[in-house]
């Protein structure tokens, strides 16, 4: 059996969800997973791959980062025959646009919905709520959980209702009414309206919450709301689903213990020196941890582009690190790329100190916008780190 | 160990610089319990190198009533001793939390040094820039550098770093139940002291039959009467003082209660600032936290007004020194003469039974009479009572105040959460032991 080798985004403009994809794509038994940020994907490092992932985040940030020649090597990855799965701003980016950098990206034929000329009547978080986009305003009309109902593309006899949270992500009307695979049905209880409740409807109920667009050989998987969110379990099945039947795989979840080949060797680290790697993790994301904690009581975010920021994201990468410590301290052999441990040690470390830095500029009233970039790109950087020698290190583990 | 429990100790070894971890064996905690029970075997087992035991109790950091005590063990520079002196206030629970059950220090640093513990890590950190600072100072700049204010501490001030007899380890900004001259002992070690946060989780072996005996007892204990009544001058009052009432009230602010204790044993008292203010105060330091009702009454029999009463101990906690052996042992009677004697507090104080206790606790059964009579039975009870709190981490003050706490539930909440059967006589042998 071939296990695909799935590519998650994780360079500048996105935010924490791709952690989520991870979370995702590993209780479901994928072990086969690199971590591209846009150097790698302008390289065109993404063409061995058979899924590539765009979570969420900052569709302007993600477009400028990765240029024209990702976009080319985008374009190019699913011609081939790739699978490309957007979530919320990575839905929006293979969308056609008139505006710089996305008219990089015009790829695929869906217009979305919430797309106003006039700045729509924003009830609360106005700056989460809307973003100016040329003369006109994409707007979000409601935040949290929605209720979403499936068409017939994959299982003609059966229409599937679940739901999934939106946190930015598009209402889409797709070209060809046969891409669209699940639309917008219904709010639930935790739906929060940031306007109307009647445009809320008219922007949503009925038009695409999830679009696949065919594209020669390959295809994009457009997400609207976040499937990949850890809490909700449909949702996340849907998307493992759709990778099982693209990829033509069993219809089973993968027994990673069959698996001999997911990883190539890379240099191996034993003894003290892999007590060392771990304790100096484990010491500087327990300092990180406290200080972001300590950060969540403070009444600050940061507008990062077009995306804003609060300090409780700061705790999801590191938890995402965190929860996966004890695995990997019951490995002897550590599995490394080369560079892997000072970029692992050099990036932990400065975490450490830019979020004892911020916090003391928190309370002394002083600008930390600056920091907070930072804090967000080094969190990036060491997340990449980790989860590379995490599965590695696994995988070598499972085949010993 | 798996259950109520980090399942780690560790040993910290200041002349290399090193720490190490040991995991804790089940058979231990089948046969020591926990808490002093277990610093009493690790003291034991270290002797040689006269180690200071930190520990916390089996129970601490649970859902047990008043489960909130550690402890530290070791020999009293004062009394030549091993004592016990309970850990109080958040502190207690935050050990566990910082993921070890018991740690273990060795040896004396080169250099002054304090032990940043925190998740399962021990970090021995450079305290150069600590030393020579205050007890707050000290907390402030720890709490500012690790960007946390939940972070606690246990230092020393000034009075552990010049070797005072009666310097004391204080917890966070405040005064601790040590009688024993700890202080003195860390300070000999080079030891400003530890900084302990932790994010970590204890598990439970029967969670909900846990909780549900938890809260049954928690019921039982809220229906005695003495639940109504807060702070220390009740305590006092119920000992026999008059006129406590009258002579706090002035400048007291608020109550508090260590983790999970149903009575509130801490008084706050505001100096600079009107107590009755509702408002957070603007002031950076209004007042002082209150836990040692005997350093209380000793400046008020020394004819101190509340206020001045507040201000001395708020001294002794910046200094780090015991506030009882200097209300008792100075005789100054102004607050400049106090301040102005801490370098120069000596004699001797007297520590009820073998002596292994704290005297911040008092002799005997506050609020209820748990059916005593006698001194000498008092103190053998008070005895067995402590040692009993402080093997389970129940905060040893309120075991003094409240029956419904019994040997018999401690051993079937610890037999509960851990699924280790722990009977009474395994219990009487490890009481036997620590009382030698």
């Amino acid at each position: 059996m071939k296990y695909p080798k799935i590519g998650i985004y994780a360079g500048s403009g996105t935010s924490h969800s791709w952690l989520w994809f991870v979370d995702l794509f590993e209780k479901a038994g994928f072990c086969d997973f690199v971590f591209p940020n846009e150097v790698l994907v302008r390289n065109n490092d993404i063409k061995s791959l058979d899924v590539l992932v765009v979570s969420g985040g900052d569709t302007f940030a993600v477009a400028k980062s990765l240029g024209e020649k990702g976009g080319r090597n985008i374009r190019s990855f699913v011609e081939q025959g790739g699978i490309y799965i957007g979530s919320c701003a990575g839905a929006y980016l293979p969308m056609r646009s008139s505006k710089p950098p996305l008219d990089l990206f015009n790829f695929v034929d869906v217009k979305i919905t919430n797309l106003s000329k006039l700045f729509p009547g924003a009830e609360i978080e106005i700056c989460k709520s809307c973003a100016a986009y040329g003369y006109d305003f994409v707007f979000h009309p409601v935040r949290e959980a929605v209720s979403l109902k499936t068409t017939c593309f994959f299982d003609k006899d059966r229409k599937i209702r679940f739901n999934a949270p939106l946190y930015g992500g598009p209402g889409m009307k797709a070209h060809d009414p046969s891409w669209v695979l699940a639309v917008y049905e219904g709010f639930t209880p935790k739906t929060s309206f940031f306007t109307s409740r009647k445009i809320a409807e008219k922007t949503l109920m009925g038009n695409g919450a999830i679009v696949r667009v065919p594209f020669k050989k390959g295809c994009f998987y457009l997400l609207g709301p976040h499937l990949e969110h850890p809490g909700f379990k449909q949702a996340n099945r849907f998307i493992i689903d759709a990778v099982i039947r693209e990829t033509g795989m069993a219809y089973d979840y993968i027994d990673l213990k069959t698996d001999k080949a997911c990883f190539p060797a890379k240099e191996k680290l034993t003894g003290k020196k892999a007590k060392e790697l771990i304790l100096s993790i484990r010491r500087e994301l327990s300092n990180s941890r406290i200080v972001a904690g300590s950060l969540e009581f403070l009444p600050v975010r940061w507008l990062i582009g077009q995306k804003v920021y609060e300090p409780q994201k700061i705790r999801v990468y590191l938890e995402a690190m965190w929860k996966r410590l004890k695995s990997l301290e019951k490995n002897k052999v550590l599995i490394l790329g080369p560079g892997l441990y000072d970029r692992i040690t050099h990036a932990a470390g400065r975490i450490t100190i830019e979020l004892r830095r911020i916090k003391q500029q928190i309370d002394g009233n002083r600008d930390s916008l600056k920091t907070a970039i930072s804090i967000f790109d080094l969190l990036h950087i060491l997340s990449i780190s980790f989860f590379d020698l995490y599965f590695a290190t696994l995988s070598n583990g499972i085949n010993q | 160990m798996e259950y109520l429990s980090t399942d780690k100790i560790l040993i910290i070894d200041l002349n290399a610089a090193e720490v190490e971890e040991e995991d804790l064996d089940e058979t231990l905690v089948k046969e020591k319990i926990g808490g002093i029970g277990m610093t009493t075997y690790l003291y034991d087992k270290y002797k040689e190198e006269d180690p200071i035991v930190i520990g916390t109790g089996l129970l601490t950091g649970t859902t047990y009533p008043a489960s909130a005590s550690g402890q530290i063990t070791a020999k009293s520079p004062v009394t030549g001793k091993v004592c016990h002196c309970p850990v109080i206030y958040k502190l207690g629970v935050e050990i566990k939390y910082a993921g070890f059950d018991y740690i273990v220090v060795k040896g004396r640093s080169e250099s002054p040094v304090y032990l940043w513990i925190h998740d399962g890590v021990a970090d021995i950190s450079d305290a150069a820039d600590l030393w020579g600072k205050d007890v707050w100072e000290a907390t402030d700049e720890l709490r500012k550098f690790v960007g946390d204010d939940l972070l606690q501490t246990m230092l020393i001030g000034p009075a552990g770093e010049n070797g005072s007899d009666y310097a004391q380890v204080c917890y966070n900004h405040w005064n601790s139940p040590d009688r024993f001259g700890f202080g003195k002992l860390f300070g000999s070690r080079n030891l400003k002291g530890f900084a302990f946060r932790g994010m970590g989780l204890i598990e439970v072996a029967e969670p909900e039959d846990y909780v549900e005996r938890s809260l049954e007892i928690l019921k039982e204990v809220k229906e005695n009467k003495f639940l109504g009544k807060k702070g220390l001058a009740p305590i006092l009052t119920a000992l026999g003082e008059e006129g406590v009432d009258e002579w706090i009230d002035p400048v007291t602010h608020r109550h508090s209660a260590d983790y999970f204790t149903p009575y509130a044993s801490n008084t706050a008292l505001f100096l600079d600032e009107d107590p009755g203010l509702l408002e957070e105060s603007k002031k950076e330091e209004p007042g002082v936290l209150v836990s040692d009702l005997y350093a209380l009454l000793g400046f008020k029999n020394s004819g101190f007004s509340a206020k001045d009463a507040g201000s001395a101990l708020k001294a002794c906690a910046k200094y780090g020194i015991d506030p009882f052996a200097v209300a008792k042992l100075s005789g100054k009677t102004t607050l400049e003469e106090i301040t102005a004697s801490f370098d120069s507090i000596s004699g001797e104080i007297t520590i009820p039974g073998r002596g292994i206790f704290s005297p911040w606790c008092p002799a005997g059964p506050v609020f209820n009479d748990f059916g005593l009579a006698g001194e000498d039975g008092t103190i053998a009870w008070w005895e067995r009572r402590q040692a009993v709190s402080m093997i389970f981490g129940i905060q040893p003050m309120f075991s003094l105040m409240c029956p419904e706490l019994t040997e018999e539930n401690m051993l079937e909440l610890a037999s509960l959460g851990t699924d280790i059967e722990l009977t009474r006589e395994t219990l009487d042998a490890v009481v036997d032991t620590i009382l030698g």
